[in-house]
């Protein structure tokens, strides 16, 4: 009886940090989009929420975010399953590749905005440096400046710094998966696409969507890169929810709109992250 | 069906070779069993017939059909692993009708394979079920089944039956003989369980680090084991050996010992007085009387299995177990006599180990 609880006294350090850290600010956020906090006359209202509906630009941003993670997310998984499945097979130097693959990853996601921002520069930029170069175009694209190629420069340069994180989950599957399961499957007339389908993809159902879920997750709180790189910018054309709240909590001050629009978000995450917490749950009991 | 012919082999993994130029040949409709401890190259030798190792040097033909370079879908083989390989997420149905599926045959055709491959292993209540809701002795059958349905020329076994519990082991293996009696089918199987070897096998093939020490039938081996690995392997209890020198006087012939006990010997038993010889002679071929020179041995452990009694005593220093039917009381440190059958002495030569 006393060692259980040792256990909760070995881990109330850890809760008390998340307390104040993610807790507080998340009551905090909670209350404040109610108009209940930090206001002079604290008075329950949705005036928030009901704004929020009528918001073009919230709106707009919170299809960006939409569009933003799908792609991000699909390509995530998409390139982390093509890198899990070329390092988990027999390579030469396969630890080299593997710290290769994992470098994007490392980067403070601000750092990678900041490093995508100058490739992608009119002038200096070395992306437009080659094609100028190579002659593949006549003058330099201007990748930032125009809201379509803004938008798909900020999703190619996050497809890059975070497909490690669902590789590495993905390649933990791949390494699981017994070696008899695909002698049987050659031995019963698999070709390599045949294996990849009846033996490689049902044996990584799993652990694609714990992949996808924290996946999706951590893309629609991503900020960092996407405020480093163009800062939502040109127009609203790459501004996502994170970076609509920032901007109305922290630069205009509406504190009940920016927290309200917070709270949207985590609820959303909360339902998304429903099925991962369910099978995390069953495996625990 | 067909006959498998090695010939040859050779498999080296980098600069290491581990199988050192293996020939045997295996006769349409025959249960071979390749045994020997793990690391001998039994396993990989099986896995070369099944086309999931490359063949070094050598060659090997199925049906007389040389399959070097055959790949494994093509060689008209089945296999069935230690760990089943089931695929989970199809249903037993699935599991048996997969190979049928990838090979285009008709609906009809695969459906009367399944169905009857699962009436011959009593799986005919399971076959929607997934592979997870299945004890080992059943997955164990819907993998036999997987192999059966194919109806292919030669099937493979790889430790089939090292997963299950020891009463299990003993039930699957007459279902497996039995299926082999009904199927007919050229089979050859891996085990490193001696006894298996024993009970199963039309003939064993016993290896040792990448050799074949001797091939032969069951009881051929264990009558005329070639050298002292082969006396020692197969059989359970082990073979007791003694080093020791041939003694010859008139017509009577004996081994000396260094710790100077005599163990009996037929006059006819090969050899020339003095060389220097190992005298085995397996615990079933211990007596308590008998007219023979005796060992005198002090009682160590007494083992009974309701069935039989066994001993371990000690012959100045040396551990011998003795195996007798029936029961029999022995008390730690008391002093018995145990005698050699002459008929059932093993001579080897110290030096090469081989059989005199």
């Amino acid at each position: 009886m006393r060692d259980y609880y040792k256990g909760y006294l070995f881990i109330l350090p850890a809760f008390l940090l998340l307390l104040i850290i993610l807790g507080f600010p998340a009551v905090a956020a909670f209350l404040q989009s109610f108009n209940l906090m930090w206001v002079a006359t604290p008075s329950f209202t949705l005036g928030s929420y009901k704004a929020l509906a009528s918001d073009p630009e919230f709106l707009t941003s919170l299809m960006n975010t939409v569009i933003f993670v799908t792609v991000v997310v699909s390509s995530h998984l998409v390139i982390g399953l093509g890198v899990a499945l070329l390092l988990n097979m027999d390579l030469r130097f396969k630890w080299l590749w593997r710290v290769v693959a994992i470098l994007p990853w490392t980067m403070p996601d601000v750092i990678g905005g900041l490093v995508w921002r100058f490739m992608f520069d009119t002038l200096p930029g070395i992306v437009n440096s080659v094609l100028l170069r190579t002659g593949i175009s006549a003058e330099p694209i201007d990748w930032l400046g125009n809201p379509t190629l803004a938008f798909l420069s900020v999703m190619l340069a996050e497809s890059w710094r975070g497909y490690a994180y669902p590789m590495l989950i993905l390649l933990a599957g791949l390494q699981a998966i017994p070696r008899q399961q695909y002698e049987a499957a050659e031995l019963d007339g698999c070709s390599a696409w045949q294996k990849f389908i009846y033996v490689t993809l049902p044996n990584l159902k799993h652990m694609i969507i714990i992949a996808l879920v924290l996946d999706v997750i951590w893309e629609s709180r991503l900020f960092g890169m996407v405020y480093s790189m163009t800062g939502g910018g040109p127009g609203y054309s790459t501004q996502i929810l994170t970076l609509l709240s920032y901007k109305q909590y922290f630069q205009f001050f509406n504190v009940s709109y920016g927290a309200s629009m917070a709270v949207v978000l985590a609820t959303v995450l909360f339902f998304i992250s429903l099925p991962y917490l369910r099978m995390s749950m069953r495996q625990q009991l | 069906m067909a006959t498998v012919d090695v010939r040859n082999v050779r498999k080296s993994f980098g600069d290491h070779e581990v199988i050192h130029g293996i020939s045997a040949f295996i006769e349409d409709r025959e249960f071979v069993i390749l045994v020997g401890p793990s690391g001998c190259g039994k396993s990989t030798l099986l896995r070369m017939i099944a086309g999931l190792e490359d063949i070094t040097a050598g060659e090997i033909a199925i049906g007389g059909r040389v399959v070097n370079d055959v790949r494994a879908k093509e060689r008209d083989i089945a296999m069935v692993f230690q760990n089943y390989a089931l695929y989970p997420h199809m249903t037993v149905y699935r599991n048996m009708a997969f190979s049928l599926r990838l090979k285009g045959m008709d609906r009809d055709e695969i459906d009367r394979r399944v169905k009857r491959a699962a009436e011959i292993l009593n799986l005919s209540d399971l076959l929607q079920r997934q592979p997870r809701q299945l004890s080992g002795g059943q997955r164990q059958r819907v993998a036999m089944g997987r192999a059966i349905v194919r109806n292919p020329q030669v099937f493979l076994f790889d430790e089939p039956l090292s997963n299950l519990d020891a009463k299990l082991r003993v039930q699957m293996r007459s279902e497996i003989k039995d299926l082999h009696q009904r199927l007919g089918a050229t089979t050859v199987y891996v085990t490193h369980d001696q006894l298996e070897a024993m009970t199963m096998a039309d003939r064993i093939v016993v290896m040792s680090e990448g050799y074949v020490e001797q091939m032969g039938s069951p009881l051929e081996l264990y009558d005329q084991p070639v050298n002292t690995f082969v006396a020692g392997f197969l059989g359970s209890p082990a073979m007791n050996f003694f080093e020791g020198r041939i003694g010859r006087e008139d017509a009577r012939a004996w081994v000396d010992t260094a710790d100077g006990t005599s163990l009996p010997l037929p006059a006819s038993a090969p050899g020339n007085e003095g060389q220097t010889v190992i005298y085995g002679v397996r615990p079933e071929h211990i007596g308590l009387s008998g007219e023979t020179l005796a060992m005198e041995a002090g009682v160590v452990v007494m083992e009974t299995t309701g069935s039989a009694t066994q001993l371990l005593a000690d012959v100045a220093g040396t551990r011998v177990v003795a195996a007798f039917n029936g029961r029999h009381v022995f008390r730690p440190g008391e002093r018995v006599s145990l005698h050699p059958e002459l008929e059932h002495v093993h001579l080897f030569d110290a030096e090469t180990r081989q059989r005199l």
